[in-house]
């Protein structure tokens, strides 16, 4: 059993979030949380998204009830679906220059 | 960055409702004395529940910067200037000693400095640092470590048995900490917890088996108050060998994001007298602020507090305004642009196919013309100048004005065909101080290139010039087009041979006819982005011009998000570019020929309409991309939109991707 403690200090690591995001299929985020000592199902890793999606979508924090019917009660799920939804927040932040991956090119290229 | 950017940033604006002259004078004083230290994140706490505009300033020091804070304490005369800086630099010392446990345990450790105390001249900070992985019953030697640093350690050891009680109750409520903070500037004799977020039931619960000494009933109920705004809470309170503050802190975000969700609580705050209306305004100028280009500093609020008095009433509600190098709401415009295309010429030896120059009647732009718009963007910290034709080789006084670029502080790059390109051209424009050199190229052989570029020996032979030459910074400027999507692994190759340090993948835009004849197709889109996706990290970069937004969306898609958002997702006409016609005119755009007024860059940029209904676009997406499951993540070119139907508001008929998915 994975502790709170340890999976927020999984995720206090930037780059390690970065990398989640930077995944395509919910068998590599598997596989990388796993390096981590987090196992989840790809079931419980599609419902984090669904979590991220209702959260991108309306702005709105979720509810205990709508954590609670997309985590199935799982503390793990619950924990690793808030701070992905946490991570978001800077993340699609990075995001708003223009992504991660051509951020910085984003800036030097273009107008002609 | 540096702190010095935010508050040279924050001391821009003298008219502020929220900063008074001697808050400046303080901020000025901070800069002063802490502008090298490096921080990602800055916040300034105002109350909001009364008129002064003063401001208590934190910054976050990270982790990864915690070796130059250090630094920084150790060869400021800081360290030296009080007990309180010799603390805080010891604390940053044992964060960096890997040996300690403190050192992979906190994430970041933030400064505050109180005004008054600043104001003063007492020249000192809170400190407060993240224990997040503070653990009920763990021990936590570590955080004590860290505390001992901080208030010496007798102090610490006999605030332990009560930390240690905070901490243990947490245990069973599935609940961690945040913060441990120490208040070095105001001499305190205590030490500040911060949970982390918790439910109303679970604070009062929580403070109920603190035994807290307020008025709990009472809090419930004002916590209650706020539920439509507000579902999770972090509670502060001050921890002494005598137990837990009455005075408390109750910090929290609210519900739903927004700027009209900001003002609707402080409206809701108002009328309960917890917040003046000069404040609610102050507070809607902070969030209206375009970001600042040259330093990329942005503005939001990070959090709200209420400090509930010992009798358990709220007696302030404090604002805390964040400044951050990223941005973590929308925005659609710059403060200032960032970039210009300056159009040299209408002349050129060339005929591509996909010109989109009117090249009837050859000209060049004046150029004292073009020099005066160099000056403006130098005055307004313009970061690049891309200069282009016509063929921009053909233009007499090129150098000269590369040169009035680098002397304004510009990076100017230019496009060229390869005409009139050689050895001794290439070195007049290094001499003038040009930046990227792009390449104008569709294609690895000459047969894939002249269906929609002229010049390809020209290209070709360029490319190996600046390779002899062993040039720093070229480029190819590549177009897709349905005839030439399945030469891009060739044409990569061919960039790889030459050196190329990036291929920049470019849009079609609509060309001289005001056609768009060889659009790539859906599944060339898929192809040439599955292409980009994997092609592996090495000198030779492959990028997505913003224009392209569709491809940029197919590339930005990953399993929990899709990358392409934000003011980078698509068209910048506007947004943090605009062009300079042969005219001397501006426009939005070098591809968006809409002649503004006669006026500077920056009333142009301010009050131009054309400009302002560009950063409007998405509040009023039209068919068929509402329709488009990327409508989110992509912002098309509005050239298309003006070229194709003579309006800007009209969605992109022509987009591939949409209708493919709508098949």
């Amino acid at each position: 059993m994975v502790n709170e403690a340890t999976i927020r200090g999984v995720f206090s690591d930037e780059n390690f979030v970065k990398g989640l995001f930077e995944l395509e299929t919910p068998r590599e985020v598997q596989a990388t949380l796993r390096q981590k000592d987090i196992s989840l199902s790809v079931e419980e890793i599609v419902k984090i998204r669904e979590l991220l999606a209702k959260r991108l979508e309306t702005g709105a924090e979720l509810s205990d009830e709508e954590l609670e019917s997309v985590t199935g009660g799982s503390v793990t799920v619950a924990i690793v679906g808030l701070l992905i939804l946490a991570g978001a927040a800077t993340f699609t932040g990075a995001v708003s220059l223009g992504g991660i991956a051509y951020c910085t090119d984003y800036f030097t290229h273009g107008n002609w | 960055m540096k702190l010095h950017h935010y508050l040279r940033h924050l001391t821009q604006d003298k008219e502020s409702l929220l900063f008074d002259e001697q808050c400046h004078r303080v901020f000025e004083r901070l800069a002063t004395a802490l502008g090298d230290i490096e921080s990602q994140e800055t916040i300034q706490e105002i109350d909001l529940s009364m008129t002064g505009r003063q401001a208590d300033y934190s910054c976050r020091l990270d982790k990864t910067d915690r070796d130059a804070t250090l630094d920084f304490l150790r060869h400021s005369s800081l360290a030296q200037s009080s007990p309180a800086w010799k603390a805080v630099t010891d604390l940053c010392a044992i964060w960096c000693d890997e040996q300690s446990g403190v050192s992979s345990r906190v994430s970041n450790v933030w400064l505050e400095m109180d005004y008054e105390s600043w104001q003063q001249g007492r020249l000192e900070p809170c400190v407060f640092f993240d224990i997040s992985q503070v653990c009920p019953r763990g021990g936590n030697d570590w955080m004590y470590q860290a505390l001992s640093v901080l208030l010496g350690p007798e102090r610490s050891a006999m605030f332990r048995l009560r930390l240690d009680a905070c901490i243990d109750a947490l245990e069973g409520r599935n609940r961690q900490l945040f913060q441990l903070g120490v208040m070095l500037g105001r001499q305190a004799e205590s030490a500040r917890l911060f949970t982390s977020d918790m439910t109303r039931e679970q604070l009062t619960s929580y403070l109920a088996e603190l035994n807290w000494s307020g008025d709990l009933p009472g809090l419930a109920a004002k916590l209650e108050s706020m539920e439509p705004f507000v579902r999770k809470f972090i509670l502060d309170f001050d921890v002494t060998n005598a137990g837990i503050s009455e005075k408390i802190g109750i910090n929290f975000g609210l519900r739903r994001s927004g700027d009209a969700t900001v003002d609707e609580f402080l409206a809701f705050a108002e009328a309960q007298q917890l917040c003046v209306a000069e404040k609610r305004t102050g507070i809607r100028e902070w969030l209206a602020a375009a970001p600042d280009p040259a330093a990329l500093i942005f503005n939001d609020i990070s959090h709200f507090k209420l400090a509930i008095n010992p009798a358990g009433v709220p007696k302030k509600l404090k604002a805390y305004l964040r400044q951050g190098s990223v941005p973590r709401r929308q925005f659609t415009a710059f403060a200032r642009p960032r970039m210009m295309n300056i159009e040299l010429t209408t002349r050129c030896p060339l005929h591509c196919p996909q010109c989109y120059c009117d090249l009837s009647q050859g000209r060049d732009i004046d150029l004292e013309s073009a020099k005066g718009f160099v000056r403006q963007a130098g005055a307004l910290q313009m970061q690049q100048i891309n200069l282009s034709g016509g063929e921009t080789l053909v233009y007499p006084h090129l150098c000269e004005l590369i040169a009035c670029c680098r002397e304004h502080g510009i990076r100017a790059n230019v496009a060229l065909s390869g005409y009139g390109f050689d050895t001794e051209v290439l070195r007049k424009l290094r001499n003038a101080g040009v930046g990227g050199i792009y390449i104008s190229l569709n294609g690895s052989t000459e047969a894939v290139n002249r269906q929609s570029r002229d010049g390809y020996d020209l290209a070709v032979k360029a490319l190996a010039t600046l390779q002899q030459e062993n040039d720093p910074d070229y480029l190819i400027n590549w177009v897709a087009h349905r005839h030439n999507v399945g030469n891009f692994p060739a044409m990569v190759a061919l960039a790889e041979k030459y050196g190329v340090k990036t291929v920049v993948v470019m849009a079609f835009k609509p060309d001289s006819r005001h056609e768009l004849p060889s659009l790539p197709s859906h599944e060339q889109l898929v192809y040439l982005a599955d292409f980009i996706k994997k092609y592996p990290a090495g000198p030779l970069k492959i990028v997505i011009e913003s224009c392209f937004s569709p491809l940029r969306a197919l590339v930005g898609q990953k399993f929990f998000v899709n990358l392409n958002q934000g003011i980078g997702k698509g068209c910048q006409a506007g947004r943090d570019s605009l062009s300079v016609n042969v005219d001397g005119k501006l426009t939005p755009c070098r591809h968006l020929e809409i002649e503004g007024n006669n006026g500077s860059i920056a009333e142009y940029w301010r009050q131009s309409e054309v400009l302002r209904q560009l950063r409007t676009v998405e509040q009023d997406t039209r068919t068929p991309c509402r329709s488009c499951n990327y409508e989110r993540y992509c912002l098309h070119c509005m050239a298309v939109s003006w070229k194709m139907h003579g309006e800007l508001f009209k969605g992109n008929d022509f987009c591939e991707l949409h209708q493919a998915i709508n098949r």
